[in-house]
């Protein structure tokens, strides 16, 4: 029954809360008085004991106004992180490759942009970020991308040259050290192998080309090749890869060739190598100048 | 009388002369009835234990305790068969004998609780009689004994550590450390229980990893969180922890964003009445009140009609010596207090949950608390 407007407590939503809004909080005003801090958090289910527990993935504020009106965390991690260690492995692997290692000094330290040139296509990896304080670990923050890219690339720490016009099949041979001998009383070959030989050469070849928005540009062509062949010229160990997820450690062993491919502006670039080490063996990526992470990450 | 084939003695490795030995051999021939083995000290070329036992196993036992450790003795071995015919004497084999070494992880048993996400191994080796370690190699299982990965064989006669990264938290995982002396004795710890649980690092630090088709490359990128701030003026003062803001505001507006629920905590004192707290465009805020006496914390929230208050905190018994008398239930003894003691540090907590604002003052906890009967 409603009387003079009302239901006296027995409508259906009485006793509900009255509707509030809802919306964000992106600014926070403190106006006189004494604080001895602030929190603001995601979780609604947070107790008061997180003044002291720092910051949890909920954070949004915590000043406690000890020696600055700081409300973010960049003393926190200065305070507890003396190298960023970035890592990357295989997803579905355990062993881990460190990439990169950066001293920590101040809060800007923190900001990184890195290029991974040496993640093969067709393969999930898991990227960590680390903290290392005093040589321990203390945790880590991992990221999955998957790395795809079309044609092949010759990268080192410094360059990165590719294409995916007219890529070969990159055909390789496995080299072994084996030798067949004759025995006089047999009637069967012997072999002997003296030696770990067990590695990958071959050739590859692909028409170099460089474009905008309008078409083919030839000066930048020209200049890219020439680049290139500079590159592949100066005798430095480079790392191969391939659209099909191969990748080598290499260093060119033949003349690189520069031949026509039906017209005279279309280059095709072609060159021998040979494998050298191992891209997944911070060893052999630091000795041959692939890396800056000395044998203490190891 | 036949003379047998002459048995071979496999190769022996050393061994804790505490405990009995069992040396196997080889033999073909006429079927073996009768086995004698004889031990010789090596150095002083006397014959230590000469026995015959009844036996058509391959095999002979060197009893524990017979001989003596940090000692090399030479084996051989003689068979006969039913009918009394026997071999010669095999080729003598050398052996040692040493004294099981210590050999195991320092500072780490099973059981022990790793609060790191990596774990620095190093084995402690002593030998009684100085036997030195020739090689080691370091094992990371998982919980249920599947290799995950290893060291390399480290060739050192003193220990070397290894550290194994990328440990999962809240994970199980075993530890194992094997070795191998110079003379060949074989060192195992066998697998070594651990549980690793740590702290994470909260997400302030922001990771993107981001494949770039066209170019070839992964593309990495990290920053940090960083609250942006202003002061109306200069008129604030920070000692002890506290900030005192006097004809002035601090409004912290950059860097942050709540859509959905929160948790607010305010810890303050000195508030005079008024609003001493609020958001961006006056979304939520919160006052000090007055009502016919008694002071309160008043939560107003954007155009709501509906206010929250919640009286502040009353005054709480104690004790000459400052203990806190609370009844059997835990609960503090109160008492309704008129006036607003401005001094105490008090806490205003505002929650949004599922939609719906919750407000509340008290004192943080702490304090020794003296239960008494109520």
């Amino acid at each position: 029954m409603i009387f003079a407007g009302t239901t006296f407590c027995s409508g259906r939503h009485t006793l509900s809360p009255p509707p509030s809004p809802l919306s964000g909080i992106a600014a926070i005003q403190l106006f006189d008085g004494t604080y001895d801090h602030l929190l603001l958090s995601a979780d609604p289910d947070a107790a008061v004991d997180e003044f002291d527990s720092g910051w949890t993935y909920n954070t949004k504020i915590n000043a406690n106004f000890e020696e600055n009106l700081e409300a973010g965390n960049i003393g926190f991690s200065t305070k507890t992180t003396e190298n960023l260690v970035v890592r990357r492995r295989e997803a579905g692997t355990y062993d881990w490759t460190v990439i990169y290692v950066k001293k920590i000094q101040s809060a800007d330290d923190f900001d990184i942009v890195l290029r991974d040139t040496y993640a093969r296509a067709g393969v999930e990896y898991e990227y960590s970020l680390s903290s290392f304080c005093n040589g321990i670990e203390n945790s880590y923050v991992v990221q999955k991308v998957y790395s795809d890219f079309e044609g092949f690339y010759i990268t080192d720490k410094d360059c990165l040259y590719g294409t995916i016009y007219d890529v070969d099949g990159c055909d390789t041979n496995r080299n072994i050290s084996s030798q067949t001998l004759n025995l006089l009383n047999s009637r069967y070959l012997t072999t002997v192998s003296n030696g770990g030989l067990n590695c990958d050469s071959g050739s590859i070849s692909g028409t170099f080309l460089k474009t905008d928005q309008t078409g083919p540009d030839l000066l930048a062509s020209l200049k890219y090749r020439n680049e290139f062949k500079n590159r592949l010229a100066d005798h430095k160990p480079l790392i191969l890869k391939i659209d099909d997820g191969r990748i080598w450690m290499i260093k060119v062993s033949s003349n690189p060739t520069d031949t026509a491919g039906g017209h005279r502006d279309i280059r095709r670039l072609q060159f021998e190598w040979v494998e050298i080490g191992s891209v997944n063996s911070m060893k052999d990526l630091y000795m041959n100048g692939f890396s800056d992470v000395d044998s203490r990450w190891w | 009388m036949a003379i047998l084939q002459t048995p071979v003695l496999h190769a022996i490795s050393p061994f804790d002369p505490r405990r009995e030995k069992v040396l196997e051999f080889y033999y073909e021939g006429s079927q073996s009835y009768k086995n004698r083995i004889v031990i010789t000290d090596n150095e002083r070329g006397v014959i230590v234990y000469d026995k015959t036992t009844d036996s058509m196993r391959l095999y002979a036992l060197i009893p524990a305790g017979l001989l003596s450790a940090g000692r090399q003795y030479l084996a051989q071995i003689q068979v006969y068969d039913m009918d009394g015919n026997h071999s010669g004497l095999s080729d003598p084999v050398l052996f040692y004998c040493f004294t099981a070494p210590a050999f195991g992880l320092e500072g780490i048993t099973d059981g022990y609780v790793c609060r790191n996400a990596s774990i620095n191994l190093l084995v402690h080796y002593s030998q009684v009689e100085n036997e030195r370690l020739k090689s080691l190699q370091y094992f990371l299982y998982s919980g249920d004994k599947a290799p995950l990965s290893s060291s390399d064989v480290i060739y050192s006669s003193t220990p070397s550590g290894h550290s194994f990264y990328g440990l999962q938290n809240n994970s199980v995982y075993c530890l194992r450390a094997m070795g191998e002396t110079v003379h060949g004795m074989k060192l195992d710890t066998g697998y070594i229980e651990i549980s690793v649980i740590y702290n994470t690092v909260p997400a302030n630090v922001v990771f993107q990893a981001e494949n770039n088709r066209q170019n070839g490359y992964i593309q990495l990128t990290t920053n940090i969180i960083s609250i942006g701030y202003e002061v109306k003026n200069d008129h604030y003062t920070l000692k002890d922890g506290l900030l005192t803001l006097k004809d002035n505001y601090l409004l912290y507006n950059d860097g942050f964003q709540i859509k959905d629920d929160f948790s607010l905590f305010v810890e303050a004192q000195n508030l005079p009445l008024g609003k001493f707290l609020t958001t961006d465009h006056d979304i939520l805020s919160l006052w000090i009140i007055n009502v016919c006496g008694t002071f309160y914390c008043r939560l107003n929230v954007g155009d709501s009609p509906a206010v929250y208050c919640v009286p502040l905190p009353k005054a709480r018994l104690c004790t000459d010596d400052g203990r806190f008398i609370v009844t059997d239930g835990d609960t503090m003894l109160e008492v309704i207090d008129s006036t607003y003691d401005s001094n105490d540090l008090i806490v205003f907590e505002v929650k949004r949950k599922n939609g719906i604002y919750g407000l509340d003052a008290y004192y943080k906890p702490e304090g020794i608390r003296t239960e008494v009967s109520a």
